[in-house]
This record gives C-alpha cells, sequence and structure tokens, in this order.
C-alpha cells in the first residue's frame, strides 16, 4: 500500500509534505536518546517487513507492521515509519518520492493511533494485553486503508470505492499482522516485559 | 541433332545446377544461367532443369525451414531470459536490504552519538 509518483495532485502532495514534517518534528522531539537503539532496531523491522510476502491462496500479501511499531516505539514511531518508507522508496523503488510525505501520514497516524489504544492495556494481564495489541494491530492496517482511500479521493477518486476496494485487499493483511504482533508481544513480554511495561514508554505518553 | 551432343548438354546442366546448389546460389540464378547455357536445346535443357532442381530445391527448402525453427527457438530463449531479467531488475535484492538496514543503523548511531558528546550523562 504506497502511493506512486504522479497520483497525487500537487496541491494535495505538498500539504501532506507539510504535515507529515509537522508530525516528524513532534517524533523527533518527544524521541529520547537512550531509546535510539530500540528505534533503530524497529525502523529495521519496518523497512524490511515489507519484502516479507505471505502467501495467501492465488495471491501473496506483505506486511506492513505500522501498530507493532506504534505499540512499541509510541511517540518516535512517526520517525520510524518515516525513515522506513524514505529508504523503502530510495531503494526499493516502493512509493514515488514526491508522495512520501502522503505516505508517511498513512502509515505513521494509524502508527501513533495504534499506539495510544494499547498504553491502555500496557499493565493488562497477558492475554488481555496480547489481545489489545493484535487488535490494535489490525485495526491500523485498517484506518491505513482508509487513509489511502481519503488521499485518493482528494486526488478526485471516488472514496468509498477505492476504500471498499482498499479495505477488501487488505483483510488477509489485517489478519496476518494482529497474528504477528500478537506472537511478538508473547514473547517480548516473556523475555523483556520492560520493552512493554516499563521505562521511557511510560513517561512518552501522557 | 545428335544424341552425344543431347547428352554431352544435359550433362552440363546437370553439373550446373548441382555447382549451383552448392555455391549456396538461390534457384531463380540456376535457372537463368541454365537458360542462358540451354538456348539452342530449350525444350530438352529446360525438362532436364526441372528434373534435377526439383530435389535441390526441396533440400534448400527443408534446410531453410530447419534454420528458421533453431533462429526462432533461440529467439524464444532470448525473450524468456529478458521477461525474468526483467522481473529480478524491479524486485529489491539482498544487497538493497542490508543496505537499507546499514544506513538505518548508521544513522541512529550517528544521531547516537552526536547526543551522547552534547550530553555527557547519556542524554537522560
Amino acid at each position: 500500500m504506497h502511493i506512486a509518483d504522479g497520483v497525487l495532485p500537487t496541491k494535495v502532495a505538498l500539504a501532506c509534505y507539510a504535515l507529515s514534517a509537522g508530525c516528524l518534528s513532534l517524533s523527533l522531539r518527544k524521541t529520547r536518546a537512550q531509546d535510539l537503539p530500540k528505534v533503530a532496531v524497529m525502523t529495521s523491522a519496518f523497512f524490511v517487513a515489507s519484502l516479507v510476502h505471505v502467501p495467501l491462496g492465488p495471491t501473496s500479501v506483505h506486511l506492513l507492521l505500522p501498530g507493532l511499531v506504534g505499540i512499541l516505539l509510541g511517540w518516535s514511531a512517526f520517525l520510524a515509519v518515516f525513515l522506513g518508507l524514505l529508504l523503502q522508496c530510495l531503494l526499493f523503488q516502493f512509493g514515488g518520492l514526491t508522495a512520501l510525505g502522503a505516505n508517511a501520514l498513512m502509515m505513521g497516524l494509524p502508527a501513533w493511533l495504534s499506539g495510544a489504544f494499547f498504553t491502555r492495556f500496557r499493565n493488562s494481564p497477558d492475554r488481555v494485553r496480547i489481545l489489545a495489541g493484535a487488535m490494535a494491530s489490525g485495526t491500523a492496517v485498517a484506518v491505513a486503508a482508509c487513509g489511502l482511500a481519503m488521499l485518493l479521493a482528494l486526488g478526485g477518486e471516488d472514496f468509498f470505492g477505492v476504500a471498499k476496494i482498499a479495505l477488501a485487499a487488505h483483510v488477509p493483511v489485517v489478519v496476518v499482522e494482529a497474528l504477528v504482533t500478537a506472537s511478538v508481544l508473547a514473547f517480548v513480554g516473556r523475555v523483556k516485559p520492560e520493552l512493554i511495561t516499563q521505562g521511557a514508554w511510560k513517561a512518552e505518553w501522557r | 541433332m545428335s544424341r552425344a551432343s543431347l547428352d554431352a548438354k544435359l550433362l552440363v546442366l546437370l553439373t550446373l545446377a548441382m555447382l549451383s546448389f552448392f555455391a549456396d546460389l538461390s534457384a531463380n540464378a540456376a535457372e537463368e544461367t541454365a537458360r542462358r547455357v540451354g538456348t539452342p536445346t530449350e525444350q530438352a535443357g529446360s525438362n532436364a532443369i526441372v528434373h534435377s532442381q526439383a530435389p535441390a530445391c526441396t533440400q534448400v527448402l527443408s534446410i531453410l525451414q530447419q534454420h528458421q525453427q533453431e533462429t526462432s527457438q533461440e529467439l524464444r530463449q532470448i525473450k524468456r531470459e529478458l521477461a525474468r531479467l526483467r522481473a529480478s531488475r524491479d524486485k529489491p535484492t539482498l544487497r538493497d536490504v542490508l543496505g537499507g538496514i546499514g544506513y538505518i543503523l548508521g544513522i541512529f548511531g550517528a544521531a547516537a552519538f552526536v547526543l551522547s558528546r552534547k550530553r555527557p550523562d547519556g542524554g537522560s
């Protein structure tokens, strides 16, 4: 789900760039020095995730991971998403450079949303937490699909038509993503629970 | 017209036709040379040409067809290879992936380094 070059009108692309620049600066200001290694690892994961193709029926879908990035990074998620998309665009030709702002908004805002949702369940018992994380990351993909439809609607497309197609295409992604997030949360909760429950995370979302 | 001279002329025509085939001349060229040689005995000459050239023509034709088949097969192979290359060109390679991860780690490493120099206590 990347918007290519020349799909959006110039005005929309520029407005998206301005908005995502604002989000990026906010994200940068909220990122603390001791979190940088964690942010770097999650950025790498997000960057590579779009190459992991999951065969599903006749087609294959690839992971997006905005939800997981938001859950584990909080405010820094937008920075991670922006950097990952920039490098994907430069190295893989996924999405255009002029549409980078729009792509960053489309992925970064759902990441923040799912992080904000998950933070309420951060100290819940294991099962509830995993369930909440799975729901949050599944919803993030759906929200991103709606964001795609909204951006394309600004470019003159029919909103509901695009939204329907985008959501239908991403139903498998929602499911796979929820499963991946659940397994990652279960693993991290067992191996290094402070990544989820404590530290920088607590101070970031007030 | 004596029998011996007719035989001799036929022999000449036959060898000419054979020569033209081996020199890989086209059927038209062979016919023309034969016509030029065989003006006095046109009727007999043309008969001889028809008899001697029919197998040669089919042979040339079959060789040409074989050639065409071979080249078209090779062309198909090359086209398939091209399509494969084009498909693989659009796919990111392992080098791209590792390079991207390197970029990310490098950027964050540099940022951490700058922050650590600014605040020697670790930046908290």
